[in-house]
């Protein structure tokens, strides 16, 4: 059913990426996706899986109704002990099926419909057009990282849970604590429960009274009515903040820097930023980037056709995300950010029941940062080169500091 | 063929999710519920100027809740 390499041994996951292209996926997924549909891959624990590289095999993987992705099934695979330590096997809806995910998930997804978060920009152009002035008058180079990247997500977080912006180094310093995965699974753990324990004091506030943020409607109606347990109520914020923080974060820098490369795309952008081409370019870097580089594994639940084989039940699956976002079957030289090219059917946000919950809020947050930062500093260039870097592995993918100038 | 009805569209009852995909797409014929944001069909009836936006509309649906009927 599966091809071994041609070594006779197995490849691990994750490989390693090209010093040289850092933000592109890494080579070996060219070579697999273009020698066989399934590939046989292994994990750190010997896990033995199947790994999905083509674009169609992905997709129709992930909209299959026999994959499950409660991690709390025997066989499930996890990327590293740190994966399996951060969700200390208490799952929220990412790793659950349905009906419990589709319970949850509604009780979330009015607060992210298209029109509730597009409300959100005018507070949002005024965040960024903020921090480029800040930009602007402290001159570079700076980092763009945590100079720009990283404060945007965590105001609009703070913003729709009604928490304090104080608060949001805190957070960004255990968000990326938690999901390493490099990190000593006791610090993992800790980082988690210094978020709960804030989480907790924040619902026994809100507990009492009438306002109307996304944490006090769900103590409300959620957890005094007896829907959502307390524990779960910590696992569902804790979930939205870490989705939120490092995902839009590593796109606006590592969706910079791969503009930057390309210099005409990003002459482009500053001197005609319309709705129409900024909508084309986000799609683009969202596909090009692929942040999300590990929300990827499944386990079988019962057989399934891919490419012309069949998966048997209990399999674990790596579904591909990024390599299907670089298959040239689908995407022309995938390899090159095109912000003219229709990229919208990308799997960066995953596809089938599991696909991201917060992919609107993501995009009214990328839009107007593509639409003024280009507009702004139509010089911006990197003041170091890419390779020199620190990449991070990590639940996303993303690098420390993204030093910039103009 | 201006005007004329291109295609229909229906929703499959129970499989919507609410990712939004189709509003972000096509919001001149979905819209997303208040309450759970699940899809509302605005309009089922498709022209030849909307087919193409219409078909990315229910090609971006994650759980193909969204029928198209050409």
């Amino acid at each position: 059913m599966t091809t071994e390499s041609q070594a006779g041994h197995t490849d691990v996951w994750p490989f390693p990426r090209d010093a040289r292209c850092p933000v592109l996926p890494p080579p070996r997924l060219a070579e697999l996706r273009d020698s066989s549909p399934l590939a046989d891959v292994s994990l750190y624990d010997g896990t033995q899986c199947t790994m999905l590289t083509r674009f169609d095999d992905v997709r129709d993987l992930l909209m299959s109704g026999n994959v499950s992705s409660d991690g709390r099934k025997p066989g499930y695979p996890y990327i590293s002990e740190a994966s399996r330590a951060n969700r200390g096997g208490r799952p929220t809806i990412d790793r659950l099926d349905a009906p419990e995910h589709d319970h949850q998930r509604f009780m979330l997804a009015a607060d992210f419909t298209v029109k509730r978060v597009r409300q959100l920009r005018p507070f949002i152009d005024e965040l960024v057009s903020d921090l480029l002035d800040d930009m602007q008058s402290r001159g570079g180079p700076i980092d763009l990282v945590k100079d720009f990247a990283e404060p945007i997500p965590a105001a609009v977080i703070a913003k729709m849970l009604d928490l304090p912006l104080s608060d949001a180094d805190f957070f960004l310093d255990r968000v990326q604590r938690w999901m390493s995965d490099t990190n000593d699974p006791a610090d993992i753990r800790q980082a988690m429960a210094d978020i709960s324990a804030y989480l907790e004091n924040v619902i026994d506030e809100r507990s009492t009274g009438d306002a109307d943020d996304l944490i006090s409607r769900l103590v409300r109606d959620q957890l005094v009515p007896g829907n959502l347990s307390r524990e779960q109520l910590v696992l569902t914020l804790h979930l939205l903040i870490t989705a939120g923080f490092d995902t839009t974060a590593n796109t606006i820098a590592l969706g910079t820097a791969s503009l930057l490369q390309h210099g005409s795309a990003w002459r482009e952008l500053a001197e005609n930023p319309d709705d129409e081409l900024v909508d084309t370019a986000v799609e683009e870097i969202i596909r090009y980037v692929s942040v999300a580089h590990n929300s990827v594994f499944r386990l079988t639940t019962g057989p399934v056709g891919i490419g012309g084989e069949e998966i048997p039940e209990g399999r674990a699956i790596i579904a591909l995300t990024m390599a299907a976002n670089h298959d040239p079957a689908k995407f022309e030289h995938p390899d090159d950010i095109d912000i003219r090219r229709d990229a919208r059917e990308h799997l960066a946000f995953g596809k089938g029941m599991h696909q991201c919950l917060g992919q609107a809020l993501a995009r009214v947050e990328l839009r107007s940062v593509f639409q003024a930062l280009p507009r702004r500093f139509p010089n911006l260039r990197l003041a170091q080169d890419l390779s020199s870097l620190t990449f991070r592995s990590s639940i996303v993918y993303g690098v420390d500091s993204l030093p910039v100038t103009w | 063929m201006t005007g004329a009805a291109a295609g229909r569209l229906s929703i499959v009852p129970g499989r919507c999710i609410g990712a939004g995909n189709c509003v972000d797409v096509a919001e001149s014929h979905f819209d997303q519920s208040d309450e759970d944001a699940t899809v509302i069909l605005l309009d089922d009836t498709v022209e030849q100027a909307d087919l193409q936006r219409i078909r990315r509309a229910v090609y971006a649906c994650p759980v193909a809740a969204i029928l198209l009927q050409e």
